[in-house]
């Protein structure tokens, strides 16, 4: 392992064979869809999807006696506040220009495929979908003096970012060097929008708090990263400051509502790996 | 005679309909090197195309090739020609022996920091370098400090490309340092004095292309095969293509896809000012 956290490959002197029984099972599980209809006459025939994902892993192992895996910050906190979203855009005076699409998927934790699912059968054309803002996991350590998108550098949705950030005075920031970059913007559904032609984004917060140093900051990442995340202690038992959730949701909405109300259409960035899907799904039309 | 009529005017709808205009999809496969260029390339041409939907895959020319011949794909992309068992697939499939395209020339730089003290190497050194048999720049009359080799990862074309042809096939060492891009190896060359790296002839400011067998990469020794590390990449159609798939590859070789190619890093197949 390297210090970029890339394994080199090696040559293995030796024959390794293995004998295991596998289980398949075949089961149903839905995507929920909601939307809100946009007001503007021409502009609600395109459309933003905000996502989360609502399942987690279940049951699992037990750790410590405790086999149910809760799955609190990843991803029923992103749940919630895509719910929160809704009911806010939902009030007449908060109606955006465009459509927006409220997307709970579901398959996530088993390579995404709710989302892929829903960009094969999407309830409006994607090719007139704008953007997609997907929500996995929420600030919940500190409120917050710096924002970043993952994801956003591909896009125009950089724009629309920053407007954000300047309405709420946060600074946009890169994502941390201590984080892998390209697994943050492929772990999660925002990549299969993407793969689809969809401009689109994961927000987290900076790691600029109001309360604790960027250190701090860190190790709580390292800290739910190793002893939280995918195990069955990712649940109530966790402090989350809700201030710091209010302020993200607010962040949230903000985005939404600066990409929903404006005529300027997200694009991808020349060079983008996601660009040519946009232009094939604008020629073919679907 | 009303069911009639109804159906005529459906018939006359749908023939109407804009979903029925057709759209020209053409699919490309194969050299991985290549994939950036042919992705940029389409879509350059998409952007100024409406109605033409351009499918790039990667997976190296011999895939490439074999899906050509299984006629699974309009374009087959390639870092080398094709070979005798492959023509004859093509043969046997489609009675053609394929038709090639030049669309660009491809070089490699060797990059160095300009404080290292030495600007010229052998092939034979590089090939030492980078597989680990010089580890020290000592051996060169140099600092007694370890060579810092710098490589693209695993899945880049030019990966595959410096160890066939410069490593001859050999590992790259185990302490070379993986980047995922030319613009990131570049970044580690031109702050680590001892750092060494490759990359395409036409990146690179604040770091030297070293000379390779006392020939400097510029495009004028890459078009005369005076710079070693160099070779053609190459469209292959099974026939004469269909009129969107040449019109395509007629746009590639012309003035504004020779620009891309140019743009990228690669070098353009006229001697021009493009």
């Amino acid at each position: 392992m390297q210090n970029d956290n890339n394994v080199k490959s090696f040559p293995l002197n030796k024959r390794i064979s293995f004998k295991g029984e596998f289980k398949e099972r075949d089961f149903i599980t839905s995507n929920i869809v909601g939307m809100i209809e946009g007001k503007d006459p021409v502009l609600k025939d395109s459309y933003l999807i905000i996502s989360a994902h609502y399942d987690h892993l279940g049951t699992g192992p037990a750790i410590a006696n405790d086999s149910i895996y809760n799955g609190v910050q990843d991803n029923a906190i992103g749940c919630a506040v895509l719910l929160e979203l809704a009911r806010k855009f939902k009030k007449s005076d908060n109606v955006p220009s465009r459509s927006i699409i409220f997307l709970l998927l579901t398959g996530e934790e088993k390579g995404l495929l709710g989302s892929t699912y829903y960009t094969e059968n999407p309830i409006a054309p994607l090719y007139k979908t704008v953007a997609n803002i997907n929500i996995d996991g929420i600030a919940v350590f500190d409120k917050f003096k710096s924002i970043t998108g993952i994801g956003i550098e591909y896009s125009t949705l950089a724009k629309f970012f920053q407007e954000a950030a300047n309405s709420m005075n946060l600074q946009v920031k890169s994502i941390p060097l201590n984080f892998e970059y390209w697994e943050a913007f492929y772990k999660s559904d925002q990549l299969a929008f993407a793969k689809a032609g969809i401009p689109s984004v994961i927000t987290m917060e900076g790691l600029d708090y109001d309360n604790i140093s960027t250190e701090e900051g860190l190790q709580k990442f390292k800290e739910y990263g190793e002893s939280v995340y995918h195990t069955p202690f990712d649940d109530f038992s966790k402090s989350i400051n809700y201030s710091a959730v209010l302020e993200h949701f607010d962040f949230l909405y903000r985005f939404a509502e600066t990409i929903a109300n404006s005529h300027e259409t997200p694009e991808w960035k020349s060079g983008s790996p996601y660009i040519n899907a946009r232009l094939r799904s604008l020629a073919e039309k679907k | 005679m009303l069911k009639k009529y109804i159906y005529t005017v459906l018939l006359i709808l749908v023939g109407c309909s804009s979903a029925n205009i057709p759209v020209a999809k053409i699919h490309i496969k194969g050299s991985d090197t290549m994939l950036i260029l042919t992705e940029l390339l389409a879509e350059e041409y998409m952007k100024t195309n409406p109605g033409i939907s351009i499918y790039v895959e990667g997976g190296g020319s011999a895939s490439g090739l074999k899906a050509l011949s299984r006629g699974e794909i309009d374009i087959c992309t390639a870092s080398r020609t094709i070979n005798a068992e492959e023509i004859k697939s093509l043969a046997e499939q489609f009675g053609s022996i394929g038709v090639s395209y030049i669309i660009a020339k491809d070089a490699l730089s060797i990059y160095i920091n300009p404080g290292l003290g030495k600007q010229n190497f052998t092939i034979e050194e590089i090939r030492k370098i980078f597989s680990g048999e010089i580890t020290n720049w000592n051996y060169f009359g140099l600092e007694n400090t370890k060579i810092i080799p710098v490589i693209r990862d695993i899945n880049s074309g030019t990966h595959s490309y410096f160890k066939q042809h410069v490593l001859e096939g050999k590992e790259y060492s185990h302490d070379a340092i993986t980047r995922p891009t030319t613009n990131s190896i570049i970044e580690i060359v031109k702050e680590n004095k001892y750092a060494i790296g490759y990359g395409g002839i036409g990146y690179g400011e604040d770091i030297v292309h070293a000379k390779i067998n006392g020939v400097e990469p510029t495009e004028e020794n890459v078009n005369n095969n005076s710079y070693p590390i160099s070779r053609y990449l190459y469209f292959y159609t099974v026939n004469t293509p269909n009129d969107n798939v040449n019109k395509f590859i007629q746009w590639v070789i012309g003035k504004e896809g020779q620009q891309i190619v140019k743009r990228i890093g690669y070098i353009p197949i006229w001697k021009s000012s493009y």
